[in-house]
């Protein structure tokens, strides 16, 4: 992917560009907020990652202005300001995604990877699909290999997720995100306890293992 | 503390001041008056003495007996016997006066006559013992009585009015005093609360003693809180500052992680460490978002929210970690919306922590109950287990922030989840509160109604 990042510490630049451009991306690096608004215009980008606080303009008045001038490239804030507050204006600001610093770099890679570009689902399209497991979101009813799974409807939820973004990584924080709005670290492993319960009935019976574990950053269903 | 105001009153300096001032006051005019009573008594008693005497030389005691008892009768008929008595005893037994004489042992005791009456005051009697019979000349008490009966209203017309007067004014004193030492007191109570904003306030502002003390406690306070708050700024400093470094050892890690074998004693390692660079970035990021949340401005964002959506997302996510554990999780919603103001991801965040410390410090096999009542003035969310509990002295500790139960010690944490729920309370107006759930403990946050 072509990536921006526009964040003034070097030191953390330096590290995220590295850390991108080790897992394939191509990156640039600005650290002035009007130099970056100028970039993420003249260019195209696949998704943008922006500092809150930028010298020169800060990172909502740049995503502002993107928005203003109908270039809709997905962004990230990145920010030391957790709180709800920030969280919500960034998000009105029109930033797609939300990341508060320190954050495992895993995180960000995974959320990258969520913003990329994608055919839009289909209005009518109501059967997902991921190897030979089927999920029919008008009659909420899931099978695999025509063997029909009984599904609770929190876990239902939650294989939805993973199978709308097929082959991406999900990492914890986005799925407690996605599935029960809850958007902060818990320190206990509830998420990896849904998603093994989800694969005694998904998995288990069966020969292949879709739901894969991503070391360090989440989870995954295979196509 | 449980002192009635009468007691408080009375127990106060100015009014145990004007209490000492009212019983030197009473002596001295007692002493006052005491001296002079004596002195005008024992004037009177040389008056009467003198008009005894007067009376007696009114007298020619040579004449004879019969003129004597004559003049007697005389003067006796003109003599009201309640002022002075005359009364003449001849020996043949024939008495003649405006009383009568009887004889008692040595005494004389004067009678009234039939018709008359005597002072009740008594007399000052004068028995002469003439050649034919005795004289009695008698002047009565009366202005004696009268004497001290003026003496005594007196004392009392000079004692009240000093008494009222000086409890009075003690009273308004202390009631003054009272307000401002209550002031002062109730100041120290918050300020020892940990409410460091606290401050006496003087409406008056005058120089005095109780002004200075004022003075005193406020600067103490004033500087207590610039401690503080320097400590709070310092320690959100610091956090600030970490999170640079800590964000490069946790990239560094991952990248570590990524090269490494998977399987072997290095990867096993280097996971180890990712999870507690982890673990730091948790404490790190919870001692920013309450310092946010504490200084912060949230209430302006505040929307009606209805308490059981957050109930039932927070007990859904966390009922298999504890059916894992042989336990359960129970919810218990009341059939229509519990609308409170605030904001529902916060609110979910301190209901999660809440679980989250029952799931870490309660053996396996525990119960917990998660309600949202609506039945009392308040809307209360509730998170009850049949867990070990809280030693009821140690409850009010638990809120502080890095506190942890000796038992506590060695399970994970970062010791700030009560510290973030109790922010959160206070940005909502709510109570935190804790109880014996006997067993267990149950913790609920009670909000504004």
């Amino acid at each position: 992917m072509k990536l921006l990042v526009i964040e003034d510490d070097a030191t953390t630049a330096q590290y995220i560009t590295r850390g991108l451009t080790e897992e394939g991306h191509a990156v640039d690096c600005l650290s002035d907020g009007r130099e970056g608004l100028t970039q993420a215009m003249a260019s195209d980008y696949d998704v943008l990652i922006v500092d809150r606080m930028l010298p020169g303009l800060d990172g909502l008045s740049v995503i502002r202005a993107l928005r203003a001038a109908q270039v809709p490239t997905p962004a990230i804030f990145l920010t030391s300001m957790g709180g709800v507050e920030d969280r919500i204006d960034g998000l009105k600001a029109g930033g797609d995604d939300y990341l508060v610093k320190p954050f495992a770099f895993g995180e960000l890679s995974a959320r990258i990877e969520a913003l990329r570009r994608r055919p839009p689902l289909q209005e009518t399209e109501t059967v997902l699909k991921a190897g030979d497991l089927e999920m029919d979101l008008v009659r909420r009813t899931v099978t695999r290999g025509g063997q029909r799974i009984e599904l609770l409807p929190r876990e239902f939820a939650l294989l939805e997720h993973l199978m709308r973004n097929k082959g991406r990584v999900q990492t914890r924080t986005m799925l407690l995100e996605a599935v029960w709005d809850i958007n902060f670290d818990p320190q206990t492993n509830v998420v990896e306890t849904h998603v093994s319960r989800l694969r005694a009935k998904v998995d288990k019976p069966f020969d292949t293992d879709l739901i894969t574990t991503v070391r360090g950053a989440g989870y995954r269903i295979e196509g | 503390m449980a002192r009635s105001p009468t007691s408080r009153i009375l127990s106060s300096m100015p009014v145990r001041q004007a209490l000492l001032l009212v019983a030197v006051v009473a002596a001295v005019n007692f002493l006052t008056l005491g001296g002079a009573y004596l002195k005008l008594r024992a004037d009177l008693a040389e008056t009467l003495q003198a008009n005894l005497d007067r009376e007696t030389a009114t007298l020619d005691l040579t004449i004879p007996p019969v003129v004597l008892s004559g003049m007697v009768w005389a003067k006796a008929k003109v003599t009201d016997p309640t002022d002075s008595v005359i009364v003449y005893l001849s020996d043949t037994g024939r008495q003649v006066g405006n009383a009568m004489a009887v004889r008692d042992g040595e005494d004389l005791v004067l009678k009234p006559v039939p018709g008359e009456t005597l002072s009740k005051a008594g007399y000052l009697k004068d028995a002469r013992r003439l050649p034919g019979g005795v004289l009695i000349v008698a002047e009565s008490l009366a202005p004696m009585d009268a004497l001290r009966e003026t003496f005594v209203t007196l004392l009392i017309l000079s004692l009240v009015p000093t008494v009222i007067l000086s409890l009075g004014i003690g009273v308004l004193i202390a009631r003054q005093g009272a307000r401002r030492v209550a002031s002062i007191e109730h100041t120290l109570e918050r300020l020892t609360a940990g409410d460091l904003a606290a401050r006496v306030t003087e409406a008056d502002g005058g120089d005095d003693d109780l002004a200075r003390i004022g003075d005193g406690v406020n600067r103490m306070a004033a500087k207590q809180e610039g401690a503080t708050a320097t400590l709070r700024q310092v320690s959100s400093d610091i956090a600030h500052d970490m999170r640079t470094p800590l964000q490069r050892i946790s990239v560094l890690l991952h990248d570590l992680d990524g090269r490494l074998p998977e399987g072997g004693e290095a990867a096993a390692l280097a996971a180890k460490a990712r999870e507690e660079a982890d673990h730091a970035v948790a404490v790190f990021r919870a001692m920013l978002q309450i310092a946010q949340i504490e200084g912060g401005n949230l209430a302006s964002t505040f929307e009606p929210l209805d308490l059981r959506d957050a109930a039932e997302r927070v007990a859904e996510l966390y009922q298999p970690a504890f059916e894992e554990r042989g336990g359960a999780l129970d919810v218990d919603l009341p059939p229509e919306p519990v609308a409170v103001m605030g904001e529902g991801h916060l609110i979910a965040q301190a209901l999660s922590n809440l679980v989250e410390n029952a799931l870490r410090h309660t053996p396996d096999g525990t119960r917990l109950r998660i309600s949202v009542d609506r039945s009392g003035p308040r809307p209360m969310l509730t998170v009850a287990d049949d867990g070990p509990g809280i030693p009821p002295e140690e409850r009010e500790n638990v809120i502080r922030r890095h506190y942890r139960l000796e038992r506590s010690r060695t399970t994970p944490g970062s010791g700030l989840g009560l510290s973030l729920v109790s922010a959160i309370a206070g940005v909502h107006g709510a109570e935190l509160v804790l109880e014996d759930n006997a067993p267990g403990l149950r913790v609920s946050l009670v909000f504004p109604a």
